[in-house]
């Protein structure tokens, strides 16, 4: 089973998530960039959906800081404020996913991710 | 009969817009008293290109290429950028400049500038309120739709809804619930509509205990803060107000709190009570209110500039709620750096019983 990393502040949103994935992926979550980086120091995980607005450690930080420590995890950006997609665009993350999405659109998004 | 070369000069001299003239070498040679009295120069610092010095440095080259595009081509412009104003403050104008020309040859152009600040400032805050707005409503609706699907693939194979599922769908129902009432509540505020008051004694005591509790049940996700309260414990301390209004005001100067609170941060409720007064402190060890931008706290949908929004999404709506309904009590609701410490305290003043401001009548 592939391996996961689910990043958003919203405790709802990120328990949803792991419960519409759990049937076919192995899940790990973080409530904040910050915790997201704890989790990736531990075990590699096989892509990121990652929330950009999120307190302590911003979604663009977490994906700076992923970069530094060469980690090459593709990542998708899943976000409720387009107006960020442009900024989005410069940390050349894999994919842009818009909120609200449906899990067809999330599971089409991971597998491609997955090459 | 026509005004005089005088009148019209004493006219251009006091009127309230900011006037400016260039002559033939685009360089500007006369700038009105109104000009000189906004931006705190003399005429010589503003002449020729010294103007330029005053506007901000981001707008300064779009500035010129607007003036001297038009200049070239002879015709008027209209454009919008920041000048620096005699307190030091950069204050959006509206500057739109003509051609002149005298015996009928080209003479150069003049210009008439009016302050567009809050207008800019007003149309900033509304588009941030609706991007904050939408951000709000896509959140809880993301979590309805993935459990939705989640029930969906659950009642097809006829197995059970779990508890939690079924709660956080109803979690997501009040969350949109509360943002429409607050979103409802600032566009009353814009309309200079007061919220109607359901008084009845209250004792204070326990409701500021019961909103601490609750708070404590539900902390900020992904950080770790500490909640204390300092005030009387056992003593019923009755006051007449609209107890759930009270809560709403506390409850908004809580997300506040917590939202701007460092990891590892200490969150203070006081409750103190006065001859005359009631007064409950909400103090944090956030990054505080700049100075400068204290007063505008309250404006609906007002955020000040060195909130992030990439950290804290927010309507802008909380504070200024929770004032309007705390002046529909008499009272009167503070925001004010907490010293000597770094953060914020948020004061709220409540008179013991009596005047409530005409809101009981």
């Amino acid at each position: 089973m592939k391996r996961v990393l689910l990043v958003d502040d919203d405790p709802d949103v990120l328990e949803s998530l792991e419960l519409v994935l759990s049937f076919s992926w192995e899940v790990r979550t973080a409530l904040d960039g910050r915790r997201a980086l704890a989790v990736l120091d531990t075990e590699p995980v096989d892509v990121a959906v990652v929330d950009l607005i999120m307190p302590v450690m911003d979604g663009e930080a977490l994906v700076a800081a992923m970069r530094a420590r060469g980690l090459a995890v593709p990542v998708i950006i899943a976000s409720a404020t387009p107006e960020l997609a442009e900024r989005a665009r410069g940390l050349h993350v894999f994919a842009w996913l818009a909120k609200p999405f449906t899990v067809q659109a999330l599971e089409r998004c991971l597998m491609a991710a997955l090459g | 009969m026509e005004p005089s070369n005088d009148q019209y000069r004493l006219l251009v001299e006091t009127a309230p817009t900011l006037v400016w003239r260039s002559g033939l070498d685009a360089k500007c040679d006369y700038f009105n008293g109104t000009w000189l009295e906004f931006t705190g120069r003399t005429m010589e610092q503003e002449l020729g290109e010294g103007w330029l010095e005053g506007v901000h440095p981001d707008d300064r080259q779009r500035c010129l290429d607007v003036y001297l595009g038009s200049f070239a081509a002879r015709r008027p412009f209209e454009m919008e950028y920041r000048l620096r104003r005699h307190d030091g403050m950069h204050r959006w104008i509206s500057d739109r400049g003509v051609p002149f020309h005298a015996q009928d040859e080209f003479g150069g152009f003049i210009g008439s500038c009016v302050d567009v600040h809050e207008r800019r400032e007003a149309d900033q805050a509304r588009t941030t309120f609706l991007s904050m707005l939408t951000h709000e409503l896509r959140t809880p609706l993301q979590t309805l739709i993935l459990c939705d699907q989640h029930l969906e693939a659950l009642a097809r194979s006829a197995r059970p809804v779990p508890l939690d599922v079924a709660q956080r769908l109803g979690r997501q129902v009040e969350r949109l619930r509360a943002l429409l009432d607050r979103a409802a509540r600032g566009i009353d505020i814009s309309r200079g509509v007061a919220p109607e008051l359901q008084l009845a004694d209250v004792d204070l005591v326990e409701l500021v205990a019961r909103v601490v509790e609750s708070r404590r049940q539900r902390p900020r996700a992904g950080v770790a803060l500490e909640l204390r309260y300092e005030g009387p414990t056992g003593t019923p301390g009755a006051v007449c107000v609209d107890g759930s209004q009270l809560v709403q005001v506390l409850d908004a100067l809580l997300d506040n709190a917590f939202g701007f609170s460092p990891e590892g941060g200490t969150v203070v409720v006081g409750l103190a009570f006065e001859p005359a007064t009631v007064r409950i402190t909400v103090e944090d060890e956030g990054m505080g209110v700049p100075p400068m931008e204290l007063s505008r706290v309250g404006t609906p949908f007002f955020r000040a500039s060195n909130v992030s929004p990439r950290r804290h999404a927010g309507l802008g709506l909380g504070f200024a709620v929770a004032r309007e309904i705390v002046h529909a009590h008499g009272g009167t609701l503070e925001l004010g750096p907490r010293s000597p410490r770094r953060g914020t305290s948020a004061v709220i003043a409540l008179p013991r019983s009596g005047w409530f401001g005409g809101a009981a009548s």
